[in-house]
């Protein structure tokens, strides 16, 4: 049992873990609430003692590919809680983490000149990688997109694949056309 | 399934008794006292539910602390019908009561059945085998008065005993208690005389009452079983 | 000393104990160096304060004491528990780092929908948990009421779940959802570690379930828990090659209880433990339905498959763990 501890130990180092307790949005709900939709490519991630030193922040820098709502430039500054500053490690489990180099679509609120964070911590980012096929960028998992009426979220539902970026892009474009 | 067993039953011991002794004018043997017999043979046991159970989780209903479940998945389970080995020592204490001990071992089968799962069709999974080992003890009644020609003779029993069960990876072992009735007819083929008088077939229904062992409910559990074997007397 | 890296890493929760039916699922853990130590508390006892805030409905006293019954339902499992020890009551609000763990009601706008949190201050160097405070975002109305109130979110749920975090414990992926109108909802769920919060009103995240505790038997084992119980363990794969991410429910058709775990690398191996012996029927299925960041972060889980259960009834021996089974799923 302590050789299956220890190796379950090392095989999981990479990935980080969360641990808030939140309402739920739907899909509508976040494009609903976010003033800014972008997709890009992490460039950086800096993390910082506030002013009086009592709480850190990571700043995540963005090169945007593309924005679907509230198109703020070439890069993007947002901020979630928590990081590593020095050998002090702030951890705020729930706030998604990031590196440099992730392909990400995150959902922001935050009026300009306010550093924007993520709508509903982690259910404000989506991540984005390439179809092991065709390289076609996917969105995983698809978003939960209330359509009216009641219906359970049936996990491996044929229907909720992982969805091409385009159509993702499409869905919330929709949205936001809708809003108006 | 309890309906076919009795009237195998009393097809064994009652009705091979009206073309007995007085037909042929020959009678059976009987048990021969302080003279122990061996018995060898095949059994088959019937299959029987061992247990239904759902998957519950907790629902989301405001005021309450215990929440009416949710349901995620049900299951079923069987255990199947098997067949076996037997072996079995009779002690004859007269001429028509006699103590018995055996073991029997089996290989019998579970099979899962899944359903009711919103996210999943129904599933009936591969059979899990088990190792099962029995050892009774059991005292058996030769009906002396009845006879089946000149060589058989029925006889009821009733015993009980251990059961224990190990799952095919043999890491987990499940014990309990295994009780019977049955009836059955002894064969001698020399009709008990001459060489070789003390061997003979015997055949037997049982009715089991298993409990606990590899069970999912929580119950006793009944199934018949059949028997044939090969007997030599000492 | 060169200062090494520290990240928050994800480890699997290999629950070594239960007296009830137990779960194995994800926990902290915190690289250092080329190793990665559990994220938990090692003294015996826990101090901790208490901002000297209400809000409306609930005044700091009432606030202490619903805590101290959240701790204490935690302390009551059968698992070797730090004690949690009051020292009092605190101008200093949470979420700040002052070499305290404190709780209490915060302002924090920005942590939209969520109602509660917690937060490590860790030792780079080491691992070691410097403090650990716990948030209630007073953009929520709250309740204290034994029996819950309509429309109010009951603190006494949301502590409880929160103070598992703070023991060191991880998300349950036990739960289902669904949407409603144009919001979502949970329809039920089998742990109080799962992320997603009842419905306003609800009040049975105050007790915990088996699979609660068998997180926290894989942390503070109690004694004889590592003989006494079992594990089962195998595989995810889809043509042949592992799967990353993959929740894994272990049902015991015996007891009836469920215990969620995860396939967490790339070999889709998967282990948990803290069962009580006996067969279990597992069932992967992907988190498709999840916010899946709440799980794991900076990885892509696979999703590409549809609900599969294993091929056979696998059976958790005591102080040991099953034969390895493979469960092989096919894309959707």
């Amino acid at each position: 049992m302590q050789v299956l501890l220890t190796a379950c130990l090392l095989v999981v180092a990479a990935a980080h873990l969360t641990a808030t307790t939140y309402l739920p949005a739907s899909f509508n709900q976040i494009v609903a609430e976010s003033s800014t939709i972008v997709y890009g490519r992490v460039a950086g991630v800096r993390a910082a003692w506030s002013d009086d030193r009592r709480t850190i922040d990571s700043f995540v820098t963005v090169q945007a590919v593309d924005y679907l709502k509230g198109a703020r430039g070439a890069t993007l500054l947002f901020r979630v809680p928590g990081g590593q500053v020095g050998d002090r490690v702030m951890v705020i489990p729930g706030v998604p983490s990031f590196r440099e180099g992730d392909l990400v679509v995150v959902f922001l609120k935050g009026a300009t000149p306010a550093i924007p964070h993520p709508v509903g911590l982690a259910q404000g980012v989506f991540r984005v990688i390439p179809d092991p096929r065709s390289g076609t960028p996917l969105v995983v998992p698809p978003p939960i997109v209330a359509r009216g009426g009641t219906a359970r979220i049936g996990r491996g539902d044929p229907a909720r694949g992982p969805v091409p970026f385009t159509a993702f892009a499409a869905e919330v474009r929709g949205f936001v056309e809708g809003a108006r | 399934m309890t309906a076919r067993f009795l009237a195998l039953a009393l097809a064994l011991v009652a009705v091979p008794a009206a073309d007995g002794a007085a037909q042929t004018g020959q009678t059976a043997p009987h048990l021969r006292p302080g003279r122990p017999s061996i018995t060898v043979g095949g059994v088959v046991s019937g299959g029987y539910p061992i247990g239904e159970a759902a998957a519950d989780l907790r629902q989301n209903v405001p005021g309450t602390t215990s929440p009416p479940p949710f349901t995620l998945f049900r299951t079923s389970t069987e255990m199947n019908r098997a067949p076996g080995v037997e072996a079995r020592v009779a002690w004859p204490l007269s001429a028509s009561v006699a103590v018995e001990v055996g073991g029997a071992f089996s290989r019998p089968g579970l099979t899962v059945s899944i359903d009711g799962d919103a996210e999943s069709p129904a599933v009936t999974l591969d059979d899990s085998r088990l190792e099962q080992y029995v050892i009774d003890a059991a005292v058996v009644w030769q009906l002396s008065r009845l006879a089946i020609g000149p060589h058989a003779r029925p006889y009821l029993s009733v015993g009980g005993g251990y059961l224990r069960q190990l799952y095919d990876d043999r890491t987990r072992v499940e014990t309990g208690q295994l009780f019977h009735v049955g009836a059955g007819v002894r064969y001698w083929l020399r009709g008990g005389q001459g060489l070789g008088r003390g061997l003979g077939l015997r055949g037997e229904v049982r009715y089991h009452v298993r409990r606990e062992g590899v069970e999912f409910a929580g119950q006793s559990r009944r199934y018949p079983a059949a028997a044939l074997s090969l007997f030599v007397g000492l | 000393m060169s200062r090494r890296p520290l990240v928050l890493a994800l480890a699997a929760m290999l629950a070594l104990g239960s007296p009830s039916p137990a779960a194995a699922y994800l926990k902290f853990g915190a690289r250092v160096g080329e190793t990665v130590v559990d994220v938990k508390w090692t003294a015996a006892s826990l101090p901790y304060f208490i901002t000297e805030r209400g809000v409306p409905g609930v005044d700091a006293f009432q606030f202490r004491d619903v805590v101290a019954r959240a701790f204490a339902t935690w302390t009551a499992a059968e698992a070797e528990t730090p004690s949690f020890a009051f020292q009092g009551f605190t101008v200093a609000a949470p979420l700040s780092s002052d070499g305290r763990s404190t709780l209490g009601f915060l302002d924090r706008p920005d942590l939209d929908r969520v109602l509660g949190a917690t937060v490590f201050l860790l030792d780079g160097n080491t691992g070691a948990i410097l403090e650990s405070d716990i948030f209630f975002n007073t953009r929520f109305t709250w309740s204290v009421a034994p029996g819950g109130e309509p429309g109010r979110v009951d603190l006494e749920s949301v502590a409880t779940h929160e103070i598992g975090h703070l023991l060191g414990l991880g998300h349950s992926a036990l739960g289902e959802t669904e949407v409603v109108g144009d919001g979502r909802r949970v329809i039920a769920s089998g742990a109080v570690m799962f992320p997603i919060a009842f419905s306003a009103g609800s009040i049975s995240d105050r007790v915990l379930q088996p699979d609660d505790v068998a997180g926290l038997l894989q942390l503070y084992p109690a004694p004889g828990a590592v003989t006494r119980l079992g594990g089962v363990r195998g595989r995810v794969t889809r043509a042949g090659r592992g799967l990353f991410g993959v929740h894994v429910a272990a049902f015991n058709p015996t007891t009836g209880v469920i215990i969620g775990g995860f396939t967490l690398g790339d070999d889709g191996e998967f282990v948990i433990a803290g069962l009580e012996p006996g067969p279990y029927i597992l069932r992967a299925e992907p988190l498709d339905d999840a916010d899946v960041e709440g799980f794991f972060s900076e990885r892509t889980v696979d999703i590409d498959f549809g609900v599969t259960y294993a091929p056979r009834l696998v059976v958790a021996p005591a102080g040991g763990t099953s034969a390895p089974v493979e469960i092989q799923v096919r894309p959707r």
